[in-house]
């Protein structure tokens, strides 16, 4: 399944050949166009270079003529220099000799001799001579012209106009010697002015300059003559010679035999252009290019010719040579025609390669992309299924993930909620003594609220800086300490007991692992309080024992201590001083306080200590008598004993206090003492009111009350009921007060408890079950007792549920005490009778109270031994009534 | 069964420990009334264990620890007894190597705690000395 994005993709693949195809043909095109652009330009400069090339040719050619000729010309002139030079210098010796050797002689002679001697020579074809002047100007020599001989030529000029005389006199004084060039006319041409070459030397002794000269003329014609030869010569190509003109148009040399010596001034072309007149024009501004169509020799066709002319001025020549193009053109056309054929060939090639790539490429294009295409979709496929794993990984780790969280939350809050149940406060710091972010919740209740990064030792210590130092070195020295023993010593330096917040905390220190501490904090406030309570109770305990072991003591001691109070005032006596006074009345105390002390009756001794104490504040501070006087009156001594009294009265009961004054009397003895009156009651019959009253008081000490016995049985019946989980309404015994009975019934007494106990197991029921009654939920037992001539009845009731005759019955037959049908026989009250057997017991099980069956059994003995009876009233879910009657002794 | 040297200037308590050490079942190595003559006891008799007052004449308990500790190759074991208040200087014997301290007044209980954690066959599971320590302690 491709989407959007994928679909562009692919299709992008399919136009890539389209684009290759379009890039190969660009790509040919400017190939080609490239290729062309070369062409031509190669073209091009291939006939500029030819062109070049054929000019170079045809300008070295000609510069090669001319240096030619400028070479022999001067050559020629150097030569021609030096022979003259020689000349001269041989004329110059000659003079030399003579003079020398005719020293002698007049100098006018050696003159004439020196003359003589060189008038008649000639060289150079008969053409040199020599001639002397003087410095002066003045001609000494001239062969040619004898008649200037002697004559001044200073101011003499030449053709030209230079005044060569002067140029020579200056030239052989400057230098002594050099040479000179002049025009003159030749001495056969008259008309035509030719340049003469001279050397001039001084010759000393007379002031003589003498020289010859040489016209340049004859020996440029021998030059032109000696050059021309050598040029025709020279084999040229019929198509590119060498021509010389003269001044004059007159062909000096020429390929064409026939035109040499004629004048070609007029030469033209088809075009009318005046060809040789351009070519002198050219010539006489120095040299040049000049391109005119002209007829081919070897063709005779017109084609463009270019030649190069350069003048040589010295002899007014025109040098030249010419090209045509045709040959020019020839190389070119066959240039280009292989050019062309190569071009062609590279098109070609250009041409097949690029269709042949681009049909490759294409083909791979294809094929590519087909592959790209499967490859995409696979690739696709792939990251589509792994994807569909991660996602279902990545729920599954966070499933785990999750349950493990809980795991680990549940663990902690497990923890959390035990330490923080615990009622005890923990928590951890480090060693910068800041509390941990976890602690239990006891903390807070015993430290305050936000504990996190506060500082333990400002909460517990509270600015003792003193005990925090103590506090925090011993700590970190436990930390240190690597021994155990050691370092556990330490912490048990640190205080286990703290007042925190007006609280009792007790504190467990403990190191853990991370070097960090732990503290464990109680709150033991109450069972601070508790210890005080008990430590009181102790006291008041030994108090009290204190008190009965030694009552006589006791009650001696507090008598004295009231009279005392009551005549506190008395000891003031007015005759003694305050001090003495003071003195007494402290003496006073301090026994009284020594003697409360031995009966540990610690509040009196408090007060009286509290007193004494005033008592000498007051004598420190001196006063008198009268302010000893209301001190005692402002203090109320008789109170001092009142507290501790209270404990006695509440403890012992407040008979113990009033009642003080009992005595025991040996019970032996009373009889002893009951029997006497009694016989002297009989005896003495007149004071028998007297007598009973006697006896009556004897019975009154001999005998308990019959409420005294029974007193027990509401508070047991109390107990019984809520160990049993029932209620009864509290009860007391009903009966008149002074009802004495013997000692003997205390057996049948006592064991009226079993009657009790049965009423409150088996009578009263559950709270439930006397609802469902409609009964009241509580229970009712009642104990009431009567005299009645001279018989005790005594009835125990409840309002229970009764005693289930038939249960009975049954009962008395399982336990074979009577035949069934002997059993339906009997009366109810028969039946009751065997409430008093000593096995039976309508209980199914026995429990903690009753349920043996022996209970009601020993009642049943004990009152045979007195010989009472008893009657038992009951009736189903209202209740059971037992009445016991005793036979009362008549004394 | 453990040599013990009792240590201490009054006689009384010295008796008063010899008794209960006795009781105990251990024996008496020897007694010294001050520092100096603890180390010099210590020399001679090499006891198992040595019961060290603080507060004592001539060399006070501390320093008779230091100089026993300098000298016993093993390491001596001594229990200091201290009174109340002297925490500082009883943290600088334990930081000396002291074994234990025991607060006066010292009972049978108390020596029986402290020699039972230096020797672990003699110590007693059973007992709350805890509470004899808190009522001793300092109270905030």
């Amino acid at each position: 399944m491709m989407n959007k994005d994928e679909k562009k993709i692919l299709n992008l693949i399919r136009i890539l050949p389209l684009f290759i195809i379009f890039f190969s043909i660009i790509i040919t095109y400017i190939i080609i166009t490239n290729n062309n652009l070369k062409f031509e330009t190669e073209i091009n400069k291939l006939q500029s270079d030819l062109i070049n090339t054929h000019k170079e040719f045809i300008k070295k050619e000609v510069e090669r003529v001319y240096n030619f000729l400028n070479n022999e010309e001067k050559f020629t002139i150097e030569t021609l220099k030096n022979s003259i030079k020689l000349r001269v210098y041989e004329a110059h010796a000659i003079a030399t000799s003579i003079y020398n050797h005719n020293r002698e002689k007049e100098p006018s002679e050696v003159r004439k001799l020196i003359k003589n001697a060189l008038r008649d020579i000639r060289f150079n074809n008969n053409r040199g001579y020599y001639f002397i002047y003087e410095t002066s100007g003045i001609n000494i020599l001239h062969p040619l012209l004898p008649h200037i001989e002697g004559k001044n030529l200073l101011s003499f000029k030449d053709l030209k106009g230079s005044p060569i005389i002067q140029q020579s006199i200056s030239i052989v004084r400057t230098k002594g010697e050099g040479f000179l060039r002049w025009w003159f006319k030749k001495s056969k041409d008259k008309k035509t002015e030719y340049e003469k070459i001279g050397f001039l030397k001084y010759f000393e002794p007379y002031d003589w300059f003498m020289g010859t000269g040489e016209y340049v003329e004859d020996v440029k014609n021998d030059i032109q003559k000696r050059v021309l030869s050598t040029i025709n010569k020279t084999k040229y190509d019929k198509n590119g010679y060498i021509f010389i003109l003269d001044e004059k148009g007159m062909a000096l040399s020429h390929i064409n035999k026939k035109l040499i010596g004629r004048n070609i001034i007029n030469l033209k072309n088809k075009n009318n252009v005046m060809i040789a007149k351009e070519l002198l024009k050219i010539s006489k501004k120095g040299e040049g290019f000049f391109q005119y169509m002209f007829a081919e020799p070897s063709t005779g066709n017109d084609a463009m010719k270019t030649t190069f002319v350069k003048g040589f001025e010295k002899w007014g020549w025109t040098i030249g040579m010419g090209i045509y193009n045709t040959d020019i053109q020839l190389i070119i056309k066959n240039k280009r025609k292989s050019l062309e054929e190569e071009n062609e060939d590279q098109m070609i090639s250009i041409f097949t390669t690029s269709i042949i790539l681009t049909i490759i490429l294409l083909i791979f294009s294809v094929i590519f992309s087909n592959i790209i295409k499967e490859k995409f979709r696979k690739y696709k496929t792939m990251v589509d299924k792994k994807t569909k794993e991660l996602k279902e990984l990545n729920k599954s780790l966070e499933q785990k993930v999750q349950k493990r969280t809980n795991d680990l939350t549940q663990k902690t809050n497990k923890v959390t909620d035990l330490l923080n149940n615990a009622a005890q406060g923990f928590l951890s710091f480090g060693k910068d003594f800041l509390i941990d972010d976890e602690y239990s919740v006891e903390c807070e209740n015993l430290l305050g609220k936000d504990l996190k990064d506060k500082d333990i030792t400002q909460l517990v210590f509270n600015k003792k800086t003193d005990k925090i130092n103590f506090f925090k070195e011993t700590m970190l020295d436990a930390l240190n300490e690597k021994n155990e023993l050691t370092s556990s010593l330490l912490l048990s330096l640190l205080p286990n007991q703290l007042i925190i917040n007006k609280r009792a905390v007790h504190i467990d220190y403990k190191m853990l692992s991370n070097n960090k501490f732990m503290m464990i904090l109680t709150n033991i406030t109450e069972k601070k309080k508790l210890q005080i309570k008990i430590k009181k109770e102790q006291v008041t305990l030994k108090m009290i024992v204190a008190i009965v072991s030694d009552s006589v003591q006791f009650y001696e001691t507090k008598e004295n201590f009231e009279d005392f109070c009551k005549d506190s005032l008395l000891f003031i006596n007015q005759k003694h001083s305050p001090k003495e006074n003071a003195n007494t009345l402290h003496a006073l105390l301090h026994t009284f306080k020594g003697l409360f002390a031995q009966l540990y009756m610690q509040n009196t001794v408090k007060r009286l200590h509290h007193f004494e104490s005033k008592i000498l504040e007051l004598i420190a501070q001196d006063k008198n008598n009268n302010e000893l006087k209301n001190l005692i009156e402002s203090f109320d001594l008789i109170q001092s004993i009142h507290e501790d009294l209270e404990v006695v009265t509440q403890t012992l009961g407040e008979k113990f206090l009033s009642e003080h004054n009992h005595i025991h009397i040996d019970e032996d003895l009373l009889n002893k003492l009951e029997d006497k009156i009694n016989i002297f009651c009989t005896q003495n019959s007149e004071q028998k009111q007297e007598c009973e009253s006697i006896l009556f008081d004897i019975k009154r000490i001999k005998n308990k009350s019959l409420h005294y016995y029974l007193s027990i049985y509401p508070k047991l019946c109390q107990q019984l009921c809520f160990s049993l989980n029932k209620s009864i309404d509290p009860f007391e015994i009903i009966g008149e007060n002074n009802t004495f009975v013997p000692e003997g019934f205390k057996p049948f007494i006592n064991s009226l408890v079993h009657v009790f106990r049965n009423s409150c197991d088996h009578g009263i029921e559950l709270k439930a079950d006397r609802l469902s009654l409609n009964k009241n939920e509580t229970g009712n037992i009642c104990c009431e007792f009567k005299t009645v001539n001279n018989r005790l009845y005594i009835e125990i009731s409840d309002d229970g549920k009764g005693i289930d005759i038939n249960l009975l019955k049954n009962k008395i037959v399982e336990n074979r005490l009577n035949t069934e049908e002997k059993v339906n026989v009997l009366s109810k009250e028969e039946i009751l009778e065997y409430i008093f057997d000593n096995n039976l017991s309508t209980n199914e099980s026995i429990n903690h109270v009753s349920g043996r069956g022996i209970g009601l059994a020993s009642v049943k003995i004990e009152l045979d031994k007195l010989q009472g009876e008893v009657e038992i009233k009951t009736q189903m879910n209202k209740g059971t009534t037992f009445i016991f009657m005793l036979p009362l002794k008549n004394n | 069964m453990l040599n013990i040297l009792v240590v201490d200037d009054s006689l009384a308590i010295r008796i008063k420990m010899k008794n209960f050490l006795k009781k105990l079942g251990h024996s008496i190595a020897g007694e010294a009334k001050d520092g100096e003559e603890a180390i010099e006891l210590y020399k001679e008799l090499t006891p198992d264990l040595i019961t060290m007052d603080i507060s004592m004449p001539v060399m006070n308990g501390v320093d008779s620890l230091k100089e026993i500790m300098k000298i016993s190759s093993l390491g001596a074991n001594i229990i200091m007894i201290t009174a109340n208040g002297q925490d500082g200087i009883v943290k600088e014997a334990l930081l000396a190597g002291a074994k234990g301290y025991i607060l006066k007044p010292v009972s049978e209980e108390k020596l029986q705690d402290s020699i039972g954690r230096i020797f672990s066959e003699y110590f007693c599971e059973d007992r709350n000395v805890l509470e004899e320590c808190d009522l001793g302690n300092t109270f905030g």
